[in-house]
């Protein structure tokens, strides 16, 4: 088993960081979100907030977990991030594996739920995925890797339906935002390769950071070009 | 078909109106540009006239319809979320 060491002691507490940043985009996107939906009462836009909001629960949980095992809390140092199994399950407190299970599952929940927003699901499918979920929240007890590639799975549908609108419509803003979907994905490819070696584990946590930069960019973008008149004239 | 509009595309329909004009519009042009017929016109321009996004003033024999500030904002506003939802495919 990988232990924290295997993180070199540069990057220790900087993972914390690079989550806080992906919190900090995040709340203010659902911050403006529920902004807007007082004033269009648009139900999307609280759907939007929903699912960025399970995220932001899941990267604290993830905070808390990678803090415990820097810090010690709860014994939890002689693991590495992610590392946790039923293994060595026994002889940790079931705090820490519920942590670690509310952490996977609410990624996933959040996640799927903004992949509903783009392509509404039936009641059935709904069950469906969510008993998936919780097979593979469970199985990522085995092997981390296999929630990583779930959440892989499901951000990859939601950038390749981020293409599909940006090949309709063409909004640059769009663009941007297919970039950092695009980024926070292949940060989840990263991620599964972690099991290899932890270097894995540092690049992911950069591109997921560049993935959530590009979601603030694309946001601020939205600020600048949504009070910008065209040409002089006022356009939807 | 094209979707139906709710209440504030119209109220935005009309404020843009308004605002590519430079601000000051004849109520009949109004309607023209923002697709409306004259009842419905009434209702709504008395409802923007209530919460102080226009004002309705007359020069040389002819009535117009002012931007107010709190007009211009709102528009901004209005803009803003349209790309937020364009943006996020909303």
């Amino acid at each position: 088993m990988l232990v924290p060491a295997s993180i070199p002691n540069w990057f220790q507490g900087k993972d914390a960081i690079i989550d806080f940043v992906s919190i900090f985009v995040l709340v203010l996107v659902s911050y403006f979100s529920v902004k807007y939906y007082k004033i269009k009462k648009n139900k999307n836009n609280l759907s939007l907030t929903l699912a960025f909001s399970l995220l932001i629960a899941s990267f604290t949980f993830k905070i808390l977990i990678t803090l415990g095992i820097y810090y010690n809390f709860l014994g939890m140092s002689h693991l590495g991030f992610g590392k946790l199994t039923i293994s060595n399950f026994r002889s940790l407190d079931t705090f820490v594996f519920l942590m670690y299970f509310t952490y996977r599952i609410i990624t996933l929940f959040g996640l799927y739920h903004l992949y509903r927003i783009y392509k509404p699901q039936s009641k059935s499918c709904f069950f469906l995925a969510s008993y998936l979920m919780v097979v593979s929240t469970f199985f990522a007890h085995y092997a981390n890797f296999i929630f990583h590639l779930s959440a892989f799975v499901i951000l990859l549908l939601i950038t390749l339906h981020s293409i599909e609108r940006y090949k309709k419509k063409k909004y640059p803003s769009t663009k941007l935002l297919i970039y950092s979907f695009g980024l926070i994905t292949i940060s989840q490819l990263f991620y599964t390769m972690m099991e290899i070696g932890m270097v894995y584990y540092i690049i992911a946590e950069f591109v997921q950071l560049f993935g959530y930069v590009g979601l603030l960019l694309t946001f601020i973008a939205v600020l600048i070009h949504g009070g910008k008149k065209n040409e002089t004239r006022y356009h939807w | 078909m094209a979707e139906k509009r709710t209440r504030l595309d119209i109220i935005g329909d009309m404020l843009l109106a308004v605002a590519n004009k430079g601000g000051r519009i004849k109520p009949t042009h109004l309607m023209y540009k923002s697709n409306m017929s004259h009842r419905q016109m009434k209702s709504y321009l008395e409802e923007l006239v209530e919460k102080s996004f226009v004002k309705r003033t007359s020069k040389d024999n002819c009535k117009y319809i002012l931007m107010t500030e709190k007009g211009y904002n709102f528009v901004n506003k209005l803009l803003e979320i349209k790309e937020f939802e364009k943006t996020f495919g909303l």
